[in-house]
Formats: C-alpha cells, structure tokens, sequence
C-alpha cells in the first residue's frame, strides 16, 4: 500500500522549484552539475536555465588526432551557441558565464568569431560576471591574441570582469564614451595592450570599481624586434577612485595609488626591475602585503618607511613581508597593528616589534642564519607560529632563537615546527650529536608548545626533541 | 529576541496547533524572527498559519530547531550524527522537509537539506541517482538517451 502512495509521488525533488534547483546546483561540482543534464527531461531544463554558465573546452575537445579535432570543435561551438541562445531566445537573464578555451594558438583564432558572438548573446542577458580565459601570451606571437571589442562587452549589468590570457584591448577602449558604469570588479592577468595608459584609461571609467587585479599585464611594442614586441606595463597610477578597497597588482614596476577608502593592497614586485610605490596618502589601509621586494631595487621601503608605518597608516591591522629583502635592521611600531607575517625576508638580521595589540605573529624561514627578534611591547593574547626549515638542525642556533621569546611576555601559544630540507638526501642525514646539548635550555614562558617534525626522519627527530623536552618538561607541566 | 519561556502557536496544514518556545523559532527561522520582531504577532490570540507544511513535517521541523537551540555547544561530531539520523528519510520526505525549510527561511537546515542532496548525486552513476531521486520516468526518447550516453559514457 505504501508502496503505490509513494509511486503517485514519486520524483517530487524534480518538481523542486528552479530556484531552490539552480540552488542545489550551484553546490555541486562542475562534472556533476553536467551530469544532471541527463538525469532526466526536467533536470536537463533546469540545467540549461541555470544561470550561471561555464564553457570549457577541454570538455569537449579530448582527442587531438587532427580529423577528429575538427569535428570536435564543430561540436564545441555549435553547443556552445546553443547553450547561450537558449537564454536570449527565451529572455533569460545570465548571472556569471565563464569560458575557458585551452586550444592551441592555430586553432584558437580560428574560432575568435564565435566567441565574440558568445560574448555579445552574453552581454544581450545581462550578464553581471564576464570571466574569460585563454592561454597564456607568448612573447613571440602577440598578434594571435583575441582582440576584445568595446561593442562585444558592453553591458551595463556588468559588475565583474574577469579576463586571463592572450586577450588584447581594442583601441576603441580608449574612446572616452565607453564606460562600464556598474563594473565594481576588474581582474586583468597576462592580458595586452596598445601603449601604456590605456590600463589607467579603462579603470578611469569605471566609476564604482571595489577590487582591482592587474597581474603581469603587457604593452604592445610593434617596433620591437622578436621577442621584444611586448613588454610588462612599468608604471600604474590609480587616482582618485572613491569605491576602490583593494588592488592585487603584479609585475608592475612603478605604482601610485591615491584612493581614499582602499583597505587592502597586495603588491608583487618583479626582480628584475627596481620597482618604485606610492601609497602614502591611502590613510584608510587596513591591510598590506608586500611580496619579492628586494634590497638593491626598492626606492620605497626602508627602513624609515617602516619606522613610520603607524603614522601614515593609522588603521593598518596586518602587515605581511613575503620573500623581500629590503632591510637588515627593521622596527615596526604600531598600536593596532593585530597581525604580522613574516616569511623568508632572508636579509634580515635584527627585527624589534613595537606591537602592544598584536594578535598573531607568523615566522616563516627556509634558511640557517635565524635573526634577532625582539618584542619591545606585546599583548597576551599573541599567538606566535614560527615554522624553520633547518638543513642541519642547529641546536645553538635554535636555542637563542627560542629564548627570545622569553620573559616578559607571555605568549597565549607558540608554536613551532621545525622541518628538516631535503629529508632523503644523505648528506642531510648527518646529525649534529644531540647529546652534546647543554642539560638545561632556558624556557621561554610560553602556555603551549607545538614542535612538529616530518615522519621519515622521526627517529632522529625524537634523538633532537627529547633533550628539549626533557629541559623544558619541569615548567611546562606547571 | 524572544524570551526563553515566551510560546508561540504555528498552525499546519491539517490545522493542527504546534506550541513551541519562541526563542527556538526566533532563532532560526528568519520568517518567524521577521513576524515577532515587527510585531505582527499575538501571543494571546494569533497562532502562526503554514499552510504548506504538513503536521508531519512541521513536528520535523520543530524537532530540529529546538536541538539545535538547546544543543549549539555540542561537539561538532555529534551535531553532524544528529543530522544524519534526522535526515534518514525518503527523497520525499526531503522534498516536504526542503519546502516547509526553504518557506519559514531556516537557512541551517537548508544548507544541510542541499548538502544531502549534493551528496546523492556527487561521484554517482546515473542510474543510482535516478533510483535515489526516484527519477521513475526520465522523458528522453529512446535516440536523446542514447545520445546522452554516448556523449557522457563516463556518467553511465
């Protein structure tokens, strides 16, 4: 009896509202979500509606055996027009489409029709998330880039646009009617451009942009000979923009920024250029990160640059210093600086932190030579998380460094893993004899202590820990 | 927020009367939250009308807000047991559950109703997602489903 209730009610989720569909839809991962296209008639309806929209085509091109590929192809843009007329036929509305193509060169130009035929049925639905991908640019051919037009992607819905690859701007970017008047967020890697001030062009006219990436973008030199007819755009000034929170910017050799309200700035410096920044009138910074910053090249941070952090950048709450080696001596002083990282700065000799309020101080370093830290003011509160990657274990060396964690603070915890490099290789084998430690190691006062060590190498490892643990057991069981 | 002891009536399609603490409802249903805090709601007179959700699944429901009112410290483990055993239902009971979940916006138990439901179909074959959903009747023509399968075989 039951039996036959439940067949008259049978395949009730199907009959889910689309909403509640496209919901559980966008929780599943891409390959299952193609997989409810052929659960059924109904499923399959739903799929196509879905408003978000994802077209790769490394889904339908597998084989690269040269007849098939063509017919693949075939099949790949026929599909993929199907599935955005599907929307403009019936008036749908397309929240984000994506498209992926990982062609080679050859083949991809020869479909740049179609995608912008796909991009313009896109831009007609209202799309508000316009992500493009192409393969990465090559130095030596930037005339096979696809060459974005204004008319193709001008939606005034448009609120995110995220373009990557060998994906160039048309000059007719640079004509002052073409505004993206609701863009908020605009990521640009590996993309190209006519000459030098188009990038500032384009974010100029986008009145109510958030959030900025430019990651190793290219200016087109046509005079250039070979591998020189592109180069990295060197100089980047963003004036002026009231919404603007963040900026991510890469390979970018000169930056100025002058945004009242941005919080968060990420720069990654490339080596090879002296890189030059200026972003001392965003007094409203809450959060900066500066990666591959080096000595002999930076203009901008010294050590006085430092030394007035807090003055300049009164709300700064985290400040994170990866692979930069601008600096022996640094002090950061900051009464509401909460969170501090500091990862390979391999020049470093001497570090003082000034920090009262600090939260969370993270050490990372791959190297021998451990630095002098010292906390001339910190919170109870602070988490310290030091992570060494020691080729030859040195005691000593590891003592001092513990020990400057000692009296006055008091740490809430400290954690500290300590890996050896290159686990397998002989030479690392050879151990300093841990015996020869000194039968008492000075303890830092600490409330919790994490020492961490890589599997293969246990036995040594717990040759090393033990005398540590040993010394420090009595006060640490308190 | 409601007051710990304060009652309200929800009224279910059968018009069966549920009296339930308000702050267990308050707390997560942001319908019923909506309702107390713009006081659109009596305590002396009104009861709450879902006429969309049966006694069955109403009593579900309820079960579920006040665990997860009075038990919020548990152990994430535990919690997530709870869970499961709650959800031990058919696809329809889940489908009554995701209905009466997604109208009185219980945006906990909508999470973890569309987290069993990726579930279902996540690393599965077709055919056991159909036998799961209950997909009695695809509606593909004999050539469309030989078509998908030869498009997806690795879905079959």
């Amino acid at each position: 009896m039951k039996d036959t209730i439940m067949d008259e009610k049978m395949d009730q989720i199907s009959s889910l509202p689309e909403t509640i569909l496209h919901d559980i839809l966008s929780r599943l991962p891409k390959k299952d979500a193609i997989k409810t296209s052929v659960l059924s008639k109904t499923w399959r309806e739903m799929f196509y509606t879905f408003p978000i929209l994802s077209i790769c085509d490394r889904e339908s091109i597998r084989r690269p055996s040269k007849r098939k590929k063509d017919q693949q192809i075939k099949t790949f843009l026929d599909y993929g027009k199907q599935r955005l007329l599907r929307f403009s036929e019936q008036g749908l509305a397309i929240k984000e489409f994506k498209l992926k193509l990982s062609l080679t060169c050859f083949d991809l130009q020869l479909i740049y029709p179609d995608v912008d035929q796909w991009l313009k049925l896109a831009s007609e639905c209202s799309v508000q998330t316009l992500k493009l991908c192409l393969p990465t640019l090559k130095e030596d051919d930037p005339c096979l880039c696809y060459i974005l037009h204004p008319g193709v992607i001008e939606a005034r819905s448009l609120n995110n646009l995220v373009l990557k690859g060998r994906i160039r701007f048309d000059k007719e970017f640079l004509n002052p009617s073409v505004k993206f008047s609701s863009l908020c967020v605009l990521s640009l890697s590996y993309v190209l451009f006519d000459d030098e001030g188009a990038i500032e062009h384009v974010i100029s006219h986008c009145p109510l942009i958030e959030h900025i990436t430019l990651k190793w973008c290219y200016v087109y030199n046509p005079q250039g000979a070979g591998d020189m007819q592109i180069s990295l755009v060197k100089s980047v000034s963003l004036h002026g923009l009231q919404k603007l929170k963040g900026v991510d910017i890469q390979g970018v050799q000169k930056v100025y920024i002058d945004a009242p309200n941005i919080e968060k700035i990420y720069y990654y410096a490339d080596s090879d250029e002296p890189s030059k920044m200026n972003f001392d009138s965003c007094g409203n910074l809450r959060a900066l990160t500066l990666m591959n910053v080096k000595n002999e090249f930076s203009f901008t941070f010294t050590a006085t640059w430092f030394l007035h952090l807090s003055s300049k950048f009164p709300f700064l709450e985290s400040l994170e210093l990866v692979d930069c080696s601008m600096f022996q001596n640094i002090k950061i002083s900051s009464s509401q600086l909460k969170a501090l990282v500091l990862c390979n700065c391999s020049t470093m000799e001497k570090l003082e932190i000034d920090t009262p309020n600090l939260l969370s101080f993270r050490y990372y370093y791959d190297a021998d030579d451990l630095p002098s830290i010292s906390f001339l003011s910190c919170s109870s509160q602070l988490e310290v998380n030091v992570w060494l990657n020691m080729i030859h274990p040195r005691l000593y060396q590891l003592k001092k460094f513990v020990k400057q964690f000692k009296n006055p603070q008091k740490f809430s915890s400290l954690s500290l893993s300590i890996h050896p490099c290159f686990p397998y290789d002989d030479e690392y084998y050879f151990w300093e004899d841990p015996y020869s430690l000194p039968p008492t190691l000075s303890v830092p006062s600490i409330k919790h202590l994490v020492l961490r060590s890589i599997r293969e190498v246990k036995s040594k490892y717990s040759l090393l820990v033990n005398p540590l643990f040993y010394s420090w057991r009595q006060k640490l069981f308190h | 927020m409601g007051s710990p002891l304060k009652k309200i009536m929800l009224c279910s399609s059968e018009k069966e009367i549920f009296s339930v603490e308000e702050q267990v409802m308050v707390q997560h249903s942001v319908i019923i939250n909506n309702m107390i805090e713009d006081g659109s709601y009596n305590y002396e007179e009104s009861k709450i009308p879902l006429d969309c959700v049966d006694s069955k699944t109403l009593k579900k429901v309820i079960d579920y807000c006040t665990y997860h009112t009075h038990h919020h410290n548990d152990n994430q483990e535990d919690l997530e047991a709870w869970d499961a055993q709650f959800l031990n239902v058919d696809s329809n009971g889940l489908y009554d559950l995701l209905m009466a979940a997604n109208y009185l916006e219980i945006r906990n138990l909508l999470d973890l109703i569309y987290r069993t439901i990726k579930n279902m179909i996540k690393g599965k074959k077709i055919d056991e997602i159909r036998r799961i959903l209950n997909i009695k009747d695809h509606g593909f023509t004999p050539e469309e489903e030989e078509q998908n399968r030869k498009e997806y075989p690795h879905f079959y």
